[in-house]
């Protein structure tokens, strides 16, 4: 069941990939590479934080005695999110200043994320004001699967009703993806691995945070 | 110019892999350690 | 039904009696508008800095005004006893009834007045009026399920600020879009922002009064 250790071999065969076999784009030239980096890292902060939506609505759901290390593994993902929003919008920039010359375009889909980021930094500040209240937990819950709601908004609708700069992106109007099949295998491959990369992340926090609660519990056994 | 920027991203890789291993084996050391308390 | 038209007349009252929200927020609108106009002196703003002010009067007015709905709750250890009186749907429907209420009206004097002291005219009123209400729609769903969960957390103002920011700004920024655009009167204006935000409102409503109970039940 140790798949996620496959990350391993599969992220430097993604860098082999995304600088060395695919080629360069038809206009961007070797600029475009920054896709796939820039996509795996965006697709893996939804994830995050769909699954942080997901545990958040099983804490609310199942009320027992797994809710505390519930809680600690929704607080790891959206983390985990967290730092993937904030390449998501460092790669983004990047890529900006490589297509239309400068970091920063006001453009709908910069904005979203930033929003988005803002949400989840807003999460954070909810967990400390709430440290020791004894409805942290379902709090903190209620405001995860609200941001899970409305994160689609965000993501898929806004950039698509508003007009942006942003290229198409995979789920586009078309349902057909305008790049070479080198370039899809490479994409594909990369977002494979960086979803590895988040679930060994995820898999070490988890258990780091399994283990502060057994000491815990052993120290109240004492 | 993209072998440059193959070096630096393959650099920051192995760091994180580097960082990924040592905390794999220091959490499953721990874990069986806590077991036996 | 009745128990949430008990609420709310009650909170009505409570209100009309204390008066201290709706003074705060009506206060910092006038004083706001007041100093604007006062500074400003006859020269004529672009439509998209009148729609800037407009909404940052009716941002800060909101902060001051809708967090009180759950704190007050709480500072006169009101909340307990509405928990045993009250289902908690009955309850939160109550209370976003009384924001919006009670937002819309500050944004029915807040508008009239600015417009009036400060010489604006938008070129297509019903939009202006429809984005007016409909961003006031969403800032007031927003805020109450935020209000309640910040009452929960010791009720401090800036959490408040801190949480509810980061959703309210996109409905301020379509407000602000669309508002310019009604008052410039571009023929590109049309009711899609309006949809966005009483959708968007929608969607918040609905996930509050779903997750309600979780907050406020121990």
């Amino acid at each position: 069941m140790k798949i996620h250790r496959l990350v391993y071999i599969l992220m430097p065969l993604v860098i082999y990939m995304s600088f060395l076999w695919a080629p360069s784009a038809a206009i961007l030239g070797d600029a475009s590479r920054i896709i796939y980096y820039h996509v795996p890292v965006a697709w893996v902060a939804v994830i995050a934080f769909i699954v942080a939506g997901v545990e958040s609505i099983i804490i609310i759901i199942k009320n027992d005695e797994q809710s505390l290390m519930r809680e600690e593994r929704a607080y790891n993902t959206t983390l985990i999110g967290l730092v993937f929003t904030i390449l998501a919008l460092v790669t983004g920039a990047i890529w900006a200043n490589l297509s239309w010359g400068s970091y920063w375009n006001w453009d709908p889909r910069q904005i979203s994320i930033v929003i988005l980021l803002l949400i989840y930094i807003a999460y954070f500040s909810l967990n400390s004001a709430l440290e020791g209240n004894e409805s942290k937990g379902k709090i903190s819950s209620v405001y995860l699967i609200l941001a899970m709601v409305v994160m689609p908004l965000f993501v898929f609708i806004i950039p698509r009703v508003y007009d942006s700069l942003h290229p198409d992106t995979i789920i586009n109007a078309d349902k057909k993806m305008h790049l070479e099949e080198a370039m899809k295998i490479t994409l594909f491959t990369s977002m494979g691995a960086f979803t590895l990369l988040y679930i060994y992340i995820y898999n070490i926090m988890n258990r780091i945070s399994a283990v502060k609660i057994k000491i815990r519990e052993k120290r109240h056994a004492l | 110019m993209p072998s440059e920027v193959m070096t630096v991203v393959l650099v920051i890789w192995i760091g994180i892999a580097l960082l990924l291993y040592r905390l794999d084996r220091k959490v499953s050391k721990i874990e069986g350690e806590i077991d036996e308390l | 039904m009745t128990g949430i038209y008990k609420n709310l007349r009650k909170d009505f009252l409570v209100e009309f009696r204390n008066r201290s929200a709706v003074n705060i927020s009506f206060a910092f609108a006038v004083i706001t508008t007041m100093s604007i106009s006062l500074v400003a002196g006859g020269t004529s703003f672009e439509p998209h800095i009148h729609a800037i002010l407009i909404w940052m009067i009716i941002f800060f007015s909101g902060m001051n005004g809708l967090a009180h709905t759950f704190i007050r709750e709480e500072d006169e250890k009101n909340a307990l006893f509405l928990r045993l009186a009250y289902s908690p749907e009955d309850i939160f429907i109550s209370k976003l009834l009384f924001n919006i209420i009670f937002f819309t009206g500050i944004i029915s004097v807040i508008c009239p007045l600015y417009l009036f002291f400060l010489q604006a005219r938008p070129l297509i009123p019903q939009l202006f009026i429809a984005t007016a209400f409909s961003g006031g729609l969403a800032i007031a769903s927003i805020t109450t399920i935020l209000g309640a969960m910040v009452s929960k957390a010791g009720g401090k103002g800036s959490l408040f600020t801190v949480l509810s920011f980061p959703l309210i700004l996109p409905v301020m920024w379509v407000s602000i879009t669309n508002t310019a655009l009604s008052i410039e009167g571009a023929e590109s204006a049309d009711y899609r922002n309006v949809l966005f935000l009483i959708a968007f409102s929608g969607i918040i409503a609905c996930i509050s009064y779903l997750l309600f109970r979780y907050i406020w039940v121990e």
